[in-house]
């Protein structure tokens, strides 16, 4: 009897005492301060996109009961079909638009590292497009561009003539720069914050001791500055190629993707509720998700080659 | 043991307050709280005892614009009606987008408009049976019922019905010399000519910009074609529906024309819906192509409403005669999943018979023997032709082929846009004429319907 109670009073003891170790109250807290994000996380992203993989196989209309398995044949029409490819062309302008927008960017970042009156002011200036929200970008540069809208009542102020005034969003030859515009002056923020940030990790002896030695301020970015923040900008050279891929909200909000400014996800939208083709559009999506993949892996292979010249 | 104790009931505790907070997310989009009293399987025609009628319903709609007013309106005069009842509605911007999805997760409350992406075939798996169109024909006009309806039975009540025509300015009509209103393709742009040389106003305005504008125009195929069956049934076995002299050729070649004469707005790619119904209004504008649930929305717009007026679509059928399309609007229908279905065909009852909506917002009422509206007095001896529902073998056709097809003309797409472009002459894909369009319109249609022959009626 005196054993058995003895046994009782041991076996919560040691289930007590397996609690208390340090290890477990690790992974308890662990644990639980997972389960909810890790839950939204698997509920909204990843049984979605094991869903839209399902459908990519499949012709599916998206809510009949009706689905046939095709196997391939989706991603075999959207690499073999011409319309897709010509709209990866548009991503083209974005792409130069964000090379542009990394060039602006490490300038201003550049100057306003110094410090010079205001210096704040203009940072808050620069950064604060990327604040607001895309739809209303979207509006009111609707309204700038419109034919004798904000720019062409600026430009004819400046002595323009109305009359020759090309319609930015009407013409299709110009209607891509009009839009890459819109994405530069949104995003230029970020990159010039990140690159101000950079920036600043550089040792300021080394400017000054530059200085002293005659180096202009060119001559003190190109070989003190830029070398020690390659890591950044080649990271947003790799987001620009991502950005320029999914362009979606600027063309889709201010011309729906008409008169030639479509991107690859206006077109996969379309197909999926347009037309109703829900495998296609998935299997579209699917591509869209390996390419940029492939674009991030070779994204990490550099920037590792990189942290390799530092001795890492 | 108690410290552990604690630290689970605080942990748990934390967690559930954590879960509350995501479902307290959910709007009001719940069906009943007040369950009906003896409330059966679907109802058809049975005489529904006034005690069922209570509790709440949810009404989903694509009238953003008159939930606040004329819709709450309607709900206090249905609620003062049948005491014990609520009305709660939910609009939606983009309704046919938004309640595909909630259709297929079974949540789309207790009335709502059925879409039209749903086949015919699953009408009965997603809404009530109202009646067999024999039961209903004694007070509605039996040409509306069929547009949802499936073997004989109705699944939705039209809201409305549209006569498909040209929302135009009287006035400026007036001022530039216009007599009369024009009854051919021909006369329609003679008008508009008049309009630019005599007038400021801009003849007319494509709304380019959003492309659901664009597809209004395909609503006028059925009248054009003057014959009922045409476009379920017809159309969706046909080669190359575009070619010239078909209706689908002739309805679309009128914006062409319309566009080629420079007889519309200076950069269709900045156009501006809200704002052109302003313009409408005051005359800044002659005349857009839409449906005549517009026309109540330009009348308010500004404050010339009796300026504006509505004419028929002026393409002649080839008999030569122009008919006009009366189109059934949204339909009402009871979910399948509602919990309150005797208080929802209550509500339909009260909007089609009592509340005047549809004579509100300028729509033909379906009761039999509606007066028409006045905004349609244009209309007066004009034949109205009614798009009849597809048979059995041909149901859900057209949509195949057109889905497959990739057209998308009854969402406002790309190829729509690529006629104002080509007019321009700065087609996206080099075309030089109309023709050019439409053969690729044809390519894509006939590729469509060998693909769907091949596997239709296998189901």
């Amino acid at each position: 009897m005196e054993n058995e109670e003895e046994k009782k009073v041991k076996e919560p003891s040691v289930l007590k005492e397996f609690l208390t170790r340090r290890k477990t109250q690790k992974w308890i807290i662990v644990i639980s301060f997972l389960i909810v994000p890790m839950f939204l996380l698997i509920a909204f992203t990843y049984l979605p996109f094991v869903d839209m993989v399902k459908y990519s196989f499949m012709k599916w209309d998206g809510f009949s009961t009706k689905k046939t398995w095709i196997g391939f044949d989706n991603y075999l029409e959207v690499f073999t079909r011409p319309e897709y490819l010509k709209v990866l062309k548009n991503s083209i302008y974005y792409f130069i638009g964000s090379l542009i927008q990394i060039a602006l960017a490490l300038f201003f970042a550049t100057v306003l590292n110094a410090k010079i009156k205001g210096g704040n002011f203009f940072k808050g200036v620069i950064f604060f497009p990327s604040l607001i929200n895309g739809v209303a970008v979207g509006m009111v540069f609707l309204y700038f561009y419109k034919g004798g809208g904000t720019l062409d009542t600026i430009l004819t102020a400046l002595g323009a003539d109305p009359e020759q005034l090309p319609l930015w969003l009407g013409n299709a030859a110009i209607i891509n720069i009009s839009l890459v515009f819109v994405s530069l002056w949104r995003y230029m923020g970020q990159n010039m914050v990140m690159f101000n940030g950079a920036i600043q990790s550089v040792s300021g002896e080394l400017l000054e001791a530059a200085s002293l030695d005659g180096a202009n301020t060119w001559q003190q970015f190109m070989y003190i500055i830029l070398p020690n923040i390659k890591t950044v900008v080649s990271l947003n050279l790799i987001l620009a190629v991502k950005g320029a891929i999914s362009v979606f909200e600027i063309p889709y909000i201010m011309t729906g993707g008409n008169n030639g400014s479509s991107t690859f996800v206006i077109q996969t939208l379309n197909t999926a509720f347009g037309s109703r083709k829900i495998g296609l559009a998935s299997a579209m999506g699917v591509v869209l998700l390996i390419f940029i993949m492939i674009v991030t892996f070779i994204q990490k292979h550099f920037i590792e080659g990189k942290r390799d010249d530092y001795g890492k | 043991m108690r410290k552990f104790m604690k630290r689970a009931a605080s942990t748990a505790l934390a967690a559930a307050m954590v879960f509350s907070l995501a479902a307290c997310g959910q709007d009001g989009g719940d069906t009943t709280e007040g369950t009906t009293a003896g409330e059966g399987a679907s109802s058809t025609t049975e005489a529904v005892q006034e005690s069922d009628i209570t509790g709440e319903i949810t009404v989903l709609t694509q009238r953003t614009d008159l939930v606040d007013t004329d819709f709450a309106d309607y709900a206090k005069q249905f609620e003062e009606k049948y005491p014990g009842t609520e009305v709660k509605f939910e609009a939606m911007e983009n309704y046919e987008d938004d309640i595909a999805i909630r259709l297929n997760a079974g949540d789309y409350g207790d009335v709502c408009m059925v879409p039209t992406s749903v086949a015919a075939k699953d009408y009965s798996t997603y809404f009530e049976a109202l009646g067999t169109v024999e039961e209903l024909s004694a007070q509605y006009d039996e040409k509306f019922l069929t547009s949802r309806s499936y073997n004989g039975t109705v699944y939705g009540l039209p809201s409305g019905a549209n006569a498909s025509g040209i929302a135009y300015n009287k006035r400026i009509f007036e001022e530039a010399g216009v007599e009369g209103v024009p009854s051919s393709a021909e006369e329609f742009i003679d008008a508009l000519k008049k309009v630019k040389e005599n007038t400021e106003a801009i003849p007319y305005y494509t709304n380019y910009h959003d492309t659901w504008a664009l597809s209004q125009w395909q609503s006028y195929v059925g009248a054009v074609s003057g014959d009922s069956d045409y476009v379920n049934n017809k159309m969706c076995n046909e080669q190359d529906p575009f070619a010239e002299g078909k209706p689908g050729y002739k309805v679309y070649n009128l914006l062409y024309q319309i566009v080629e004469n420079g007889l519309c707005e200076a950069d269709p790619v900045t156009s501006d819906w809200e704002a052109s119904k302003t313009m409408i209004n005051n005359g800044e504008i002659a005349s857009m192509v839409m449906g005549s649930w517009a026309v109540s929305q330009f009348k308010e717009a500004g404050d010339h409403p009796d300026d504006i007026g509505y004419l028929p679509f002026p393409v002649a059928a080839e008999d030569g005669k122009v008919y006009t399309g009366a189109d059934a609007d949204y339909s009402y229908g009871i979910p399948t999943s509602s919990d309150n279905k005797a208080t929802a065909r209550a509500w339909i009852d009260f909007m089609l018979n009592e509340s005047g909506f549809a004579e509100k917002q300028g729509e033909i009422s379906i009761v039999k023997g509606a007066a028409l509206p006045e905004n349609l007095a244009d209309f007066e001896g004009v034949e109205f032709i009614v798009t009849n529902v597809a048979t059995a073998e041909n149901d859900g056709k057209w949509d195949a082929v057109h889905n497959e097809s990739e057209l998308n003309l009854w969402g406002g797409s790309s190829y729509q846009a690529e006629i104002i472009d080509t007019a321009l002459g700065q087609s996206q894909s080099g075309f030089k004429s109309f023709d050019d369009v439409m053969a690729e319109w044809n390519k894509k249609w006939n590729a469509a319907l060998e693909s769907v022959n091949e596997t239709w009626g296998q189901d």
